[in-house]
């Protein structure tokens, strides 16, 4: 039985069945003794009187007498059915909802399904769900003592009380007493957890506003997906942002100390799908490994994208000097050690979300240089490369293994080698990426911001984690 | 008056079974009369069993009806207030 006391009315063989048992029987013994009463004061009135009075009396006497020990034999072998029948339905109740709740157990756990806050990230087993007739909370929304499959909210109102009749469907609110942010959409549903990290000024935002518009407007429609924001707070960052790109205006500076996930639901037309959270933490989070603690979705991660500024390393800084001071300011180099940001991620994940010392990341890690847009860098890392690597291969080779190996074979030619032997180590599916997230260098034209180059990553990621996407994956937007 | 009915109904089957013992029916005749008598006393008594049985059976429909107006009145749903 549930502890939790639930505005909803129990089933019968739970609680009330007790309590009318008990009354039955007081109600049984006194109507029989009532009857019983009777019956001997018609004997008194009728035994004086005439010989067929005497024979009614008599009649009256032995109904009496059989009220007495028929009605309480009656009243005890009732009893004993009754108590015996209200048993059997309690143990054949108990018995269909923890199966049902055992299954369901199982397969949410197995399926991910578990409800996630997107405010507070807390993974929890069960979300707190509202009446939609009273709006009154249910904490315990699960087969229970108050219903197998459905329960009766104590305003009348039907609830689904198990998740294989569509109870993620019902509003609800974030089961953390410090938090009890609204839940919306389909809250139990498959979900796939991906963050961008990276040191400050990497284009983490920008990535991701211009990665989620191709998402969203070309490659989703493309394979007959439907995408939608689950909350109108992500649809207005991102329908902001992407206005904003479009007018050649940069993405706010992320400030937050805590990421708020941005839930997109992707799937078939009629189809639950899946629902993405996708995380922009403030690139000075990764100043230190402490705060990276508060980013409790690390722990139930499905993808990571790192992003790196390839003006960050110094070797690339004096390929560029001469020309790098007149664009420096569009450009806003990353002033975080791409090393050290990465060192953090690892630190953080081993010393607050059990990863052990050396073990590998199982998720894909999507590594991606941005701002090839700057300078000759998308020849050297983007398709022109690419093209060329591939004229000169007498093999034949896997385009997106070797779009990989170009960005790749940069990093180590710019002297990246151990941050590239420590991803390959550390990351058990690691790819590479080059691109662009806005598409030129800012300035004051107020020209489009236009990424290039920011699907693949994304794409790639959610492929690897989830097979819905991977099957997709192939079919690119023209 | 009933008092006195009663002593006279019981002092008529006494003073019958008397009468039968006097011998003024002669020797066979008292025999005859003994048997009548013994069988009305017999086929009495089997009306009175009958009775009892039917007693019997009201007492036990008045024992099943108390049960059912007992479940009646005391199982019911757990109301809802919308």
């Amino acid at each position: 039985m549930s502890p939790i006391e639930d505005p909803a009315i129990r089933s019968y063989f739970f609680g009330k069945g007790y309590t009318d048992l008990r009354a039955v029987i007081a109600d049984v013994w006194r109507r029989n003794v009532a009857s019983a009463r009777q019956e001997v004061e018609k004997v008194k009135s009728l035994w004086p009187k005439s010989y067929p009075a005497k024979g009614m009396a008599i009649l009256r006497g032995a109904a009496a007498a059989s009220v007495l020990t028929f009605g309480t034999v009656f009243f005890l072998a009732g009893s004993i059915i009754h108590v015996a029948l209200l048993f059997t339905f309690f143990l054949l109740v108990y018995l269909g909802f923890s199966l049902v709740y055992l299954t369901e157990q199982a397969y949410l756990t197995i399926k991910g399904f578990r409800p996630v806050c997107p405010k507070c990230h807390s993974k929890n087993p069960l979300a707190e769900y509202f009446c939609p007739g009273c709006g009154n909370i249910h904490r315990r929304l699960i087969p229970s003592s108050y219903g197998i499959l459905h329960r009766i909210c104590r305003c009348g109102t039907k609830l689904p009380a198990t998740f294989y009749l569509n109870r993620g469907a019902l509003p609800a609110r974030c089961p953390n007493p410090d938090c009890q942010h609204m839940l919306t959409g389909l809250i139990e549903i498959r979900k796939i957890f991906v963050p961008v990290f990276g040191g400050p000024a990497v284009g983490k935002s920008a990535f991701l506003l211009a990665g989620l518009r191709e998402f969203a407007q070309r490659w989703a429609p493309s394979v007959g997906f439907e995408v939608a924001f689950s909350e109108g707070v992500t649809a207005g960052v991102m329908q902001g942002g992407w206005d904003n790109l479009a007018h050649g205006l940069l993405p706010a500076k992320t400030t937050a100390d805590l990421p708020r996930a941005y839930n997109i639901q992707v799937g078939r037309p009629g189809q639950a799908g899946r629902l993405l959270y996708l995380y922009d933490p403030a690139g000075e989070t990764f100043g230190e490994t402490e705060g990276l603690g508060l980013h409790k979705y690390q722990d139930y991660l499905s993808g990571l994208i790192f992003l790196i500024d390839p003006f960050t390393l110094d070797s690339v800084q004096r390929e560029y000097a001469d020309r790098l001071p007149s664009v420096e300011a569009g450009l806003k180099p990353s002033q975080m050690p791409t090393e050290d940001a990465f060192a953090r991620i690892m630190i953080g994940l081993e010393e607050q979300f059990g990863l052990a010392k050396g073990a590998r990341l199982k998720f894909p890690v999507a590594v991606v240089v941005n701002k090839i847009d700057a300078f000759d860098l998308e020849q050297r890392l983007g398709e022109p490369a690419v093209q060329a690597r591939l004229q000169s291969s007498t093999q034949p080779v896997d385009l997106d293994a070797l779009r990989s190996q170009v960005v790749r074979d940069q990093l180590v030619q710019w002297g990246r080698g151990d941050l590239v032997h420590q991803l390959e180590v550390r990351c058990a599916k690691v790819r590479f990426f080059a691109c662009s997230s806005l598409g030129h260098i800012p300035d004051n034209s107020h020209r489009a911001f236009e990424g290039r180059g920011v699907l693949e990553p994304l794409l790639w990621t959610l492929g690897t984690a989830d097979s819905v996407f991977a099957t997709e994956r192939s079919k690119r937007p023209s | 008056m009933t008092d006195n009915h009663n002593t006279r109904s019981r002092g008529a089957l006494s003073q019958i079974f008397l009468s039968i013992l006097s011998g003024r029916f002669g020797c066979a005749g008292t025999a005859v009369a003994l048997v009548l008598f013994m069988v009305v006393v017999v086929m009495i008594i089997k009306a009175m069993v009958v009775i009892v049985k039917i007693g019997a059976l009201v007492g036990l429909g008045i024992t099943v009806r108390n049960y059912a107006l007992a479940l009646y009145h005391n199982v019911k749903r757990e109301k809802v207030t919308p």
